[in-house]
């Protein structure tokens, strides 16, 4: 349990840490660029991730697809559990299953406020964090992952419309401020 | 000889993240409809949790 409230941290702690680097370039593309020409680019990257998520596309948004290596996971003392939890909330050093990451960066990027962008990180990494402590509670990891696959496109459609909803919430805020 | 007891399928799990992403969507709709600045913050930061939730799985 140790080991969980450590990797619980380095998830969050990542979260962090993207968002406060995507501060700076939110603050220019917010202050460079005007409103209706931010909410077409989101409009078409959020169009670009859907079709991706869908296979609509033939490739993949990039992604730094390689695991974290093994050798920080054996280290016993936390510090592992730490790292392997930053490494993984930042969301840069590990697959990507999903095209949601890439919208929720974007949004940061082209229309929530620059000063928004840790707390939006840190969602990130608090959401990361609720899937990890659910299948750890859950008793059996292995079964709740097994679960979690065979409910993948349902739990996605879930998302993605979430997302939408969450995107429009941000869009009408650009186009009518 | 006791035979071991097989753990029911994890559905509640599962479900429960369902109805989390459904109510961080019902949130935002309301932050919409209020029709703040305040509500795009909120709303970016549902985003983000349902793509923290969407990625669960990778290592």
């Amino acid at each position: 349990m140790r080991n969980v409230r450590y990797f619980s941290r380095g998830l969050l702690l990542g979260g962090l840490a993207v968002g406060a680097l995507l501060m700076f370039p939110a603050a220019v593309v917010q202050v460079a660029v005007p409103g209706p020409w931010r909410l077409a680019a989101m409009l078409v990257l959020t169009v670009l991730a859907v079709a991706g998520e869908i296979g609509v596309l033939p490739f993949r948004l990039p992604q730094n697809a390689r695991q974290v290596p093994s050798s920080i996971i054996a280290r016993t003392d936390g510090s592992g559990a730490l790292q392997f939890g930053f490494e993984m909330g930042t969301g840069l050093r590990t697959f990507l299953p999903s095209h949601l990451p890439y919208v929720a960066a974007a949004a940061v990027l082209f229309l929530t406020p620059w000063w928004a962008a840790p707390a939006v990180g840190a969602g990130f990494g608090v959401g990361r964090i609720a899937m990890v402590r659910s299948a750890v509670r859950s008793g059996s990891a292995n079964a709740w992952h097994d679960q979690f696959t065979a409910w993948r496109r349902t739990v996605s459609v879930v998302l993605w419309i979430g997302a939408v909803v969450c995107l429009a919430a941000m869009m009408r805020w650009v186009v009518n401020p | 000889m006791t035979a071991a007891i097989p753990r029911p399928a994890n559905r509640p799990a599962v479900v429960a993240t369902l109805l989390t992403g459904l109510a961080i969507a019902v949130a935002a709709a309301v932050a919409w409809l209020g029709a703040s600045k305040v509500g795009i913050v909120p709303a970016a930061v549902g985003l983000a949790l349902l793509a923290g939730f969407a990625t669960s799985g990778s290592v």
